[in-house]
C-alpha cells in the first residue's frame, strides 16, 4: 500500500467527492415534471397518439383493415349504384386493441387516416374508447385542424403531393 | 394540489319562503372526508407483467415522481389500494392476478394499463387472456402501446375523479 493510497484512505477522499456532487445538486432544478398541474409537456412532433379519419378522403379501399397487425380496424362498405363509388357505411377502430405502429397510415393511399399527438384519453369504459366513424370524425376536426398537409409531409414523406403511388414502384395496376 | 374541492352545502328552497339544509349533509361531508383521504393516498400493488411495467416504473421515478401524489408501491397486496394491472396477461398468470385482487382488501381499484391489459392487442391467441376485465372489475383503462408516463398519470387522475364521486362506499348499511 503506498502513501497516497493510505491516505485516501483515512481522510475518506471517495466520500467528500461523492458528498460534493450531492451538495451541488442542492442548487440545480428539480427534475421532475410536474405534469397534471405545472407542465403540459405536449408530445413531440409526430407522436403517435389517438386516431383520427377524414371521411372526405377515405375511399373504403379497406388497406389499412388489411394491414393492422392486431385486426382492429372494422370497415363496411357499400357499392353506390349511380356513381359506381364505394361509399363507407362503417368505418370503427377499436382503440384498446390498437398497437399505435401506424401501419394503417403508411398504407393509406389518401391520407385520410392519422394518428394525432392528443395521449390524454383514458376512460371508464371499453365502449368510450370504440372509436366510430362520428367519433374519428370529431377527433379529425379538432386534432388534425390545420395540420394535416404538414403532418404526410414531415413523416410520411417521400410521398407524392396527392398519394398516388409513384411511376416506379412495382404495385399492381389493374390488367392491360 | 387543486385535488380538494370541499363546497359549502347550501339550503335548498322547499316552499317559497321556506329553506332546509339538504338531506344527508352529515353523511355527505363524511363521505367526502372518506373519498378525499382514499383518494389522496392512493397506494398501488407493486405488480408488473410486460413492458408496459418499465413505463411505470418510469412513472414512478423521480422524472414524474408519482410519490408528490400520495402514489407509493406496496409490496404486499394486504396493504394495497389498487391493482395496476401492466402488461399482457396469459391464462398462466390470469389466476395471480385474481388471487392478488382477492387478497386486497376493500375497497379496491383496478387499472388497467395497455392494450394488452385491455384487450389482448395483437395477441389473439389461445394463451392470453383478452383483456382483464374479463375476470376483474376494471375501473380506469388506459390505452397505448404502452401509455407514456403522462398518459399514466392522466389514467391516474381520472381514478381519483372517480373515487371522489363516490357515496356511501365505506359503509355496509347503504
Amino acid at each position: 500500500m503506498t502513501t497516497k493510497e493510505l491516505i485516501r484512505k483515512i481522510f475518506f477522499v471517495e466520500i467528500f467527492k461523492g458528498m460534493a456532487l450531492t451538495f451541488s445538486r442542492l442548487f440545480t432544478h428539480a427534475v421532475t415534471r410536474r405534469y397534471p398541474h405545472k407542465i403540459r409537456r405536449p408530445a413531440q412532433p409526430g407522436f403517435r397518439g389517438l386516431h383520427a379519419w377524414s371521411g372526405e378522403r377515405c375511399v373504403g379501399c379497406k388497406l389499412c383493415a388489411g394491414i393492422c397487425p392486431s385486426q382492429c380496424i372494422y370497415i363496411a362498405t357499400e357499392t353506390d349504384k349511380e356513381t359506381k363509388k364505394l361509399v363507407v357505411k362503417k368505418y370503427d377502430i377499436e382503440v384498446l386493441r390498437c398497437l399505435f405502429c401506424s401501419f394503417c397510415v403508411e398504407a393509406c393511399p389518401e391520407g385520410a387516416l392519422a394518428l394525432t399527438e392528443h395521449y390524454e384519453y383514458a376512460d371508464y369504459s371499453r365502449e368510450a374508447l370504440y372509436m366510430t366513424m362520428e367519433k374519428l370524425q370529431a377527433n379529425w376536426d379538432k386534432y388534425m385542424a390545420g395540420k394535416v398537409e404538414d403532418y404526410f409531409k414531415r413523416f410520411w414523406g417521400p410521398r407524392p403531393e396527392d398519394f398516388s403511388t409513384p411511376e416506379e414502384q412495382a404495385v399492381f395496376r389493374g390488367r392491360k | 394540489m387543486g385535488l380538494i374541492e370541499i363546497s359549502v352545502p347550501g339550503l335548498i328552497e322547499v316552499e317559497k319562503g321556506t329553506k332546509v339544509l339538504p338531506p344527508n349533509v352529515i353523511l355527505t361531508s363524511f363521505n367526502k372526508v372518506v373519498n378525499w383521504s382514499r383518494f389522496s393516498s392512493l397506494w398501488p400493488m407493486t405488480f408488473g407483467l410486460a413492458c408496459c411495467a418499465i413505463e411505470m416504473m418510469t412513472t414512478g421515478s423521480s422524472h414524474y415522481d408519482l410519490d408528490r401524489m400520495g402514489i407509493i408501491f406496496r409490496a404486499s397486496p394486504r396493504q394495497s389500494d389498487c391493482l395496476i394491472v401492466a402488461g399482457t396477461v396469459t391464462k398462466k398468470i390470469a389466476s395471480v392476478v385474481r388471487r392478488v385482487y382477492d387478497q386486497m382488501p376493500e375497497p379496491r381499484y383496478v387499472i388497467a394499463m395497455g392494450s394488452c391489459a385491455c384487450t389482448g392487442n395483437i395477441y389473439n391467441v389461445y394463451s392470453v387472456v383478452q383483456g382483464v376485465d374479463t375476470f376483474l372489475p376494471v375501473d380506469v383503462y388506459i390505452p397505448g402501446c404502452p401509455p407514456r408516463p403522462e398518459a399514466f398519470i392522466d389514467g391516474i387522475i381520472r381514478l381519483q375523479e372517480k373515487m371522489r364521486r363516490e357515496q356511501f362506499r365505506w359503509s355496509h348499511w347503504r
